[in-house]
Parts: C-alpha cells; sequence; structure tokens
C-alpha cells in the first residue's frame, strides 16, 4: 500500500451542484493541496472522504481500506482539521483533553501539552478569548495529538496573518518529515501551497481540471503574454487557454521549453498557482 | 463504553458555563413552589420543576453543537452515529432522572420542614415520575425534531408537534363528549393508583425508545 488516499470515480448530485468523477492518489509521505475557487467543490469532496455525506457512485479508500467498511480503524489514524466546526468556545484546552483521550486510542497527552506549550496556548482559558490563530492552532494540536497518519485540513490557514500562516505551515513540513505521513490540504490561499504541497489537484466546477506535482506545474507550465496578432499565429493545440487582458493575451502553456522551441515567443513567465486557477476559470479556448 | 463518557463528559463540560443560571432557574423554581395553597402542593410544583429545569439543562447541549458546528467534528472521530445518538439519550435521560432525584429531595426536605413532619416518600416519587414522563414526553418530540431541522428550527417544529398532538387529544374529548361516548377515562383512577410507577416508568421507556428510533432514521440519512 503506497497511497495513503486513493479517490476513485467519487460522483456526488446536489441541486445545482455536482461531483463529477473525482479521482485522486496522495501516496504516502506526500502534501496534496486541492485548490479551487469558493463552491468548486473542495469542502464536499473532504465530506465525501470522511464519510460525512453518502456519494452516489465511486470509491474511496484510506490506508488500502475503504471508507465505508472500515471507518472507525481508518478515522482512529486520522487527524481532521474542519475550517468552520471544532468543540465549543466555552471550552479550554484542559477540557478538551479530557473529552479526546475517551475517544481516541492513541490520544497522547504528553505530546498534546507539548503542542500547547510550543504553540504557547493557555491550557485553562476558554477558546473563545483565542484569537483566529490561536484558535487554529488548537485545531491543529488536537488534530495532531493522537499520532495520525494522514492529516486531512479544510483551509486551514484562511483568516490567519502571514506569521501565523508560516508557523502553522512549519508544523505541516515536520508531520511529513517521517516519510509515512501525509496531507491532504484545502486552500484558497495558494501561495501556502506553493511552499508546501508536492501535489497540486485543481478543482473546477466540481471537476478536477488538474492533478500533477507542484514542480510539474510551476517549472513546466508558462504564461505566454502576447498581442492579439501574435496570439493568431498559435495553434490551438499548443495551449490550455488564454485570457485576454486590456493590452495584451496571457496564453497559458503546459510545456513551456516545447512552446519555445516551436514558436520565437521570448517572454514566457513562470505562473503562479493563482494565474492557472485565473487563467483556467476565466479564459478561453 | 469510553466514546460515552467521552460524549458526555464534553456536553456536562459545555454546560460549565450555565452553572449560575443553573443555581438562579432553581431558586426562582422553589421560591415559585411556595406560592402554592397547600404544603402538598408547594413540594409537588418543586418536584415537578425541577425535574423538567434539568431536563431543560440537557437539552441546552444541542445549542453549543450547533453554535460551533460540533456535530460535523464529531463525525470525524472514530465512532459511528448510533454511539452519537445514544449519549445524546443517556444524557437527556440521565439529567432528567437526576432532575426527579433532585425534585423529590428538595420537595421533601422543605415539606418536612414547613409541616414538621415527614411526608409521604410514595407521593413525591409519583410526582416526580410524572414529572419525568412529561419531560419525557416533551423531549421525545424534541429530539427527532433537533435531529431533523436543528437545535433552533427543532424547537418550533417541536411547539407545532406538541400542538398537533394536544389538539388531536383534546379533539378526541370534545368529540367523545359531544357524541356522548363515554370514555374510559373517569374509570381509570383506580386502576392507575394501584399501578401508578410502574405505568409510568414503562411508558416513559416507551417513549423514550420510540423517540430514538425515529431519532436514529433521521440521523442516520442526514448528511453534515
Amino acid at each position: 500500500m503506497n497511497n495513503s488516499l486513493e479517490v476513485k470515480n467519487l460522483c456526488k448530485k446536489y441541486n445545482g451542484f455536482e461531483l463529477k468523477n473525482i479521482n485522486l492518489n496522495l501516496p504516502k509521505g506526500m502534501i496534496m493541496g486541492l485548490i479551487g475557487e469558493n463552491g468548486a467543490g473542495k469542502t464536499t469532496t473532504i465530506k465525501s472522504m470522511l464519510n460525512l455525506i453518502q456519494i452516489d457512485s465511486g470509491e474511496i479508500k484510506i490506508f488500502g481500506l475503504d471508507i465505508k467498511e472500515n471507518e472507525k480503524k481508518i478515522k482512529e489514524d486520522i487527524g481532521v482539521v474542519l475550517d468552520d466546526s471544532f468543540f465549543s468556545e466555552y471550552l479550554n484546552p484542559a477540557d478538551i483533553n479530557k473529552v479526546m483521550r475517551k475517544i481516541y486510542k492513541n490520544w497522547d497527552e504528553k505530546l498534546y501539552d507539548k503542542y500547547l506549550e510550543d504553540f504557547k496556548l493557555p491550557k485553562n482559558k476558554i477558546s473563545k478569548e483565542f484569537s483566529s490563530g490561536m484558535k487554529m492552532k488548537l485545531k491543529i494540536a488536537v488534530a495532531l495529538s493522537h499520532h495520525p497518519k494522514l492529516l486531512i485540513l479544510d483551509e486551514p490557514t484562511s483568516g490567519l496573518d502571514p506569521v501565523a500562516r508560516s508557523e502553522i505551515l512549519d508544523i505541516f513540513q515536520d508531520f511529513i518529515q517521517n516519510e509515512e505521513n501525509s496531507i491532504f490540504v484545502s486552500s484558497h490561499i495558494t501561495s501556502d501551497l506553493e511552499h508546501i504541497a508536492d501535489y497540486i489537484t485543481f478543482i473546477n466546477n466540481g471537476e478536477i481540471v488538474l492533478s500533477k506535482t507542484r514542480d510539474e506545474l510551476l517549472e513546466k507550465y508558462g504564461i505566454v503574454k502576447c498581442s492579439k496578432s501574435e496570439f493568431e499565429k498559435i495553434d490551438k493545440n499548443d495551449y490550455v487557454k488564454f485570457k485576454v487582458n486590456r493590452y495584451e493575451y496571457d496564453v497559458l502553456v503546459e510545456d513551456k521549453a516545447k512552446f519555445k522551441r516551436k514558436y520565437e515567443f521570448k517572454i514566457i513567465d513562470k505562473p503562479t498557482l493563482d494565474d492557472i486557477m485565473l487563467i483556467y476559470i476565466k479564459g478561453d479556448k | 463504553m469510553k466514546f460515552l463518557s467521552g460524549l458526555i463528559t464534553k456536553d456536562l463540560l459545555q454546560l460549565k458555563s450555565y452553572k449560575k443560571t443553573l443555581i438562579i432557574y432553581i431558586l426562582i423554581f422553589v421560591l415559585t413552589g411556595f406560592a402554592q395553597e397547600t404544603t402538598k402542593g408547594v413540594g409537588v410544583m418543586i418536584a415537578v420543576m425541577l425535574t423538567l429545569g434539568f431536563g431543560m439543562f440537557g437539552m441546552a447541549t444541542f445549542n453549543y453543537d450547533e453554535q460551533a458546528k460540533t456535530d460535523r467534528y464529531i463525525l470525524t472521530f472514530p465512532l459511528n452515529k448510533k454511539e452519537i445518538l445514544v449519549s445524546k439519550y443517556v444524557l437527556i435521560i440521565g439529567s432528567t432522572i437526576i432532575g426527579a432525584i433532585v425534585g423529590i429531595i428538595a420537595s421533601f426536605l422543605i415539606v418536612f420542614i414547613i409541616d414538621k413532619q415527614i411526608p409521604s416518600l410514595y407521593d413525591y416519587i409519583n410526582v416526580a415520575l410524572g414529572g419525568i414522563l412529561g419531560v419525557g414526553l416533551i423531549e421525545a418530540i424534541q429530539m427527532p425534531c433537533v435531529y431533523k431541522w436543528g437545535a433552533e428550527k427543532g424547537r418550533i417544529q417541536m411547539f407545532i408537534v406538541a400542538a398537533i398532538i394536544i389538539l388531536l387529544i383534546g379533539g378526541i374529548f370534545f368529540v367523545g363528549q359531544k357524541a356522548n361516548i363515554n370514555l374510559p377515562v373517569n374509570n381509570m383512577p383506580n386502576i392507575l393508583i394501584n399501578f401508578l410507577p410502574a405505568i409510568l416508568i414503562l411508558a416513559t421507556l416507551i417513549i423514550y425508545y420510540i423517540s430514538y428510533r425515529v431519532s436514529y432514521r433521521i440521523y442516520k440519512n442526514k448528511e453534515e
């Protein structure tokens, strides 16, 4: 079993929204970032993985086991951070410890205390009095304290300042150091994923548009900036999508080296994940 | 069963912030009890209201869960929906029983202090059991409503469902009276007096069980 997480042909239909044939593979020891605009299907994908919603068809395997058939066993080894749900804010970190030690077989109080200390979280203060960064750190401390092998994180850095974000990203990097642990993280802050993710999966309108290694995306893809007349000379098969700006065209190409060999464009920019996302969503073919 | 203690611990810890409200509530209802004309009336009122009050505190945990969306978070734990539901019913039934016990002790002591003689414990046990049945009926309707519509909307739906039930029962009696049908209610007291505790306990267990089955059916298919 080399994959921590496998999703095959996942489909889920709602009124007005549909997840269509989602396929994903997250190898052990890796971080996969799921990007996409709000409402693209990131949270629905995560809910499906956690068996929080009933999928219409498809298969989800975690640690090689089907989530539906082995839910409790699998969930002993998963740490989850959800953007909008946690314990009541009237509980303090010490209260949460009292609850979690009765929920998880592997709950490690010493490790939890260590995280609280590292994150400078007071044990006896209710979380209502915490800042957004402290609340997120508490969620992460809880998710990590039963020695999970896989972290599933939904928007773990949203609403945080750059310093808190950087601290949290460091924690994630440390978590995968043993090459056994993996992280599946959804975020619309793509710059965070550019720093930590090994794989990037882009979802748009309930469909996976692309799923590649970060290096492949950021090093191989390119954005050609050209005029209308220059654009008209490009073969349709040689670019992914284009976007018309006020003075120029932004053309997304999959293999900038190959493109450079065929055409005479001198400036082909290295794209950011935001650039790729924007051209995919707003661009034309 | 460790999970059960974990989830109930969570609910009880959440209720910590309710401590002051609970004390104020107890004082108000003990004082309200004294407004009754007879000493027995005082005891009955205190026993019933404390049972009701404690039961309501159990239900208050749903508000905390809804506010923090804890329900969804809990489903990421190594627990299944049946276990989560059982923990809520244990909490609700447990808090009602504790309320009844506190109610019996409080009313027994207060009546003893006022009358300077030992009151009939049997009377107060029956009153408390009646209180549990009444609270149980409210909770039994409220629980599936909360699972179906959430804590806030569920409360409104619960009142609608309860109103329909009251209207239906009232309607049956009204139609019976108008049609001169002799309903067996008038003959019931003798049976009730002989088997009252057993009937009350059985009726309470039945309504909680039906409520649990309905809640489970709703919760099983609910998507978070």
